[in-house]
């Protein structure tokens, strides 16, 4: 087998962990550069916008999987247990942190910004904030669902593989996060943020 | 609600997703009214899902710190690394450790005490071996200035041994010149005595002729000055700490008067010695005595 740079890149997520398994250093590089973004920005919103908790996470949960390769389960699709593995780290470190004094910090950020702005044109940045803060508030398995689906882009099954539950669970849990994170922003009018306005 | 409904948040989502409440189809419309309150909600629900699917990724770390790479590159090296070659590092990092001030201590104290434990056993080793001398060779001009020493020592479970200093200081040379003979046969040589009887085919007749060849020709030699002198180095022989055996007694099978059962005879060694002088001491050159000598030892 010719192993080159593109043949790298080219092949999939469960073919390199194979190539991992057997201790090749280039097929976890592969890995690493391909997942370390979305890694990096899942974390840096599940652990209230914390660049440098969400970087220790990254850091943990590669060297964990160098350290043992041999725990990914080659039956289930990588994407999946990684998110999975990342879920889990994210709850570990909600069981050490105070999330209700963190979330209003950040809810009373985002009021100062809402009141600076007169509420009247609000933009994108300010709108992130008040959304991440509200993620914030939620229940950690809600936030997780919400942020996997709408900005990781998983679909309901790899979810449902993620979190061990049923695609039924999923889709309840994104449903009801949606109806109270509208509930939440309402006072920012969101449909003033779409280009063509409410129609 | 009605528990026939098979309740799909999915499709309320992907309706959302593509269309507005005012778009719906009326089934969808009472479909999406049974689980929200009305299309307020719906649109406002629909404007964060649109905003959150299409919105630009603002403030959000896009790459890691380098450091962080080359932390987990590390670590996978390090796990590839077999077991075997972990543990020889550490054993490498204790011999030649980096902080060496902390080890040369130690390190002393061990080398310190291995030094003190080779030097006992050399210096044990060698009050041994000189305890254990068995005999030393002398030649007769030192036997002149062994005067005055102690008695030889005398073993305690030989009697016969033990008498002979005392008999000899009161008969005389004679007497010493036998005791001493005594003493020969007398005086355990097990190395010879063992040897006698592993080789009972030993050519000792040859070498029993020669020297009672000698035995009889010294025994005809008068009694001479030299002979005297001779008897006086027996008895001073016997005055010393410890048998001296002389080259003569070295030269000759000692097995061969314990095989003959003759008692060599006072006849003084000198004449033998002058008549052996010209035969030269050296046993190599008598093939009988060699003989002799390689059966006994």
């Amino acid at each position: 087998m010719a192993i080159l740079g593109r043949s790298y890149d080219k092949l999939n997520d469960e073919r390199l962990m194979e190539l991992v398994v057997n201790g090749d250093e280039r097929a976890f590089a592969t890995l690493y550069d391909r997942y370390h973004r979305r890694l990096l920005g899942y974390f840096h919103r599940m652990l209230w916008q914390n660049r440098e908790m969400a970087q220790d996470h990254l850091q943990d949960l590669f060297t964990k999987l160098a350290r043992n390769p041999r725990s990914y389960d080659p039956s289930r699709p990588f994407r999946t247990w990684l998110f999975s593995v990342a879920n889990n780290m994210c709850k570990n470190a909600y069981r050490h942190a105070e999330v209700v004094r963190i979330a209003e910090k950040h809810l009373m950020n985002g009021q100062d910004r809402v009141e600076a702005h007169g509420g009247v044109e609000v933009d994108r940045a300010h709108f992130r904030d008040r959304l991440d803060a509200e993620l914030d508030r939620l229940d950690p398995d809600q936030k997780a669902t919400f942020v996997m689906r709408f900005h990781e882009e998983l679909a309901i099954k790899e979810i449902a593989a993620a979190f061990g539950c049923s695609e039924g669970t999923v889709k309840s849990r994104i449903f009801y996060t949606l109806k109270k994170l509208a509930e939440r922003l309402k006072e920012f009018d969101p449909n003033a943020l779409m280009p063509n306005g409410p129609q | 609600m009605d528990h026939s409904e098979r309740y799909d948040p999915e499709d309320i989502e992907h309706l959302m997703a593509e269309r507005s409440f005012a778009e719906l189809l009326p089934e969808e419309r009472a479909y999406v009214l049974r689980h929200l309150s009305g299309p307020e909600e719906y649109e406002a629900m629909r404007a964060l899902m649109l905003h959150l699917k299409e919105g630009p990724e603002e403030g959000e770390p896009m790459d890691a710190d380098p450091m962080v790479r080359e932390r987990v590159m590390s670590a996978f090296r390090d796990a590839q690394q077999p077991r075997w070659r972990i543990w020889l590092n550490s054993v490498g990092t204790w011999f030649i450790p980096e902080d060496g001030f902390a080890v040369w201590r130690p390190a002393l104290v061990l080398g310190t005490l291995a030094l003190l434990v080779v030097s006992t056993v050399v210096v044990v080793q060698r009050m041994n071996s000189s305890e254990n001398a068995l005999a030393e060779v002398k030649p007769a001009k030192q036997l002149g200035n062994e005067e005055g020493r102690a008695p030889m020592q005398q073993t305690d479970t030989d009697p016969a041994v033990t008498a002979a200093p005392t008999d000899h200081e009161e008969k005389g040379p004679g007497s010493a010149v036998a005791t001493r003979n005594l003493q020969e046969d007398v005086t355990p040589m097990p190395q010879q005595a063992y040897a006698e009887e592993a080789k009972p085919d030993v050519p000792a007749t040859t070498a029993h002729a020669v020297m009672d060849e000698r035995m009889a020709t010294a025994q005809e030699a008068p009694e001479d000055a030299v002979a005297f002198s001779d008897a006086e180095v027996a008895r001073k022989e016997q005055q010393s700490s410890g048998h001296v055996v002389t080259l003569e007694e070295l030269s000759t099978n000692m097995s061969v008067a314990n095989a003959t059962g003759k008692v060599r005879a006072a006849a003084p060694p000198a004449p033998m010695r002058e008549r052996d002088a010209g035969l030269s001491c050296s046993v190599a050159q008598q093939p009988e005595l060699l003989q002799l000598v390689a059966a006994g030892w």
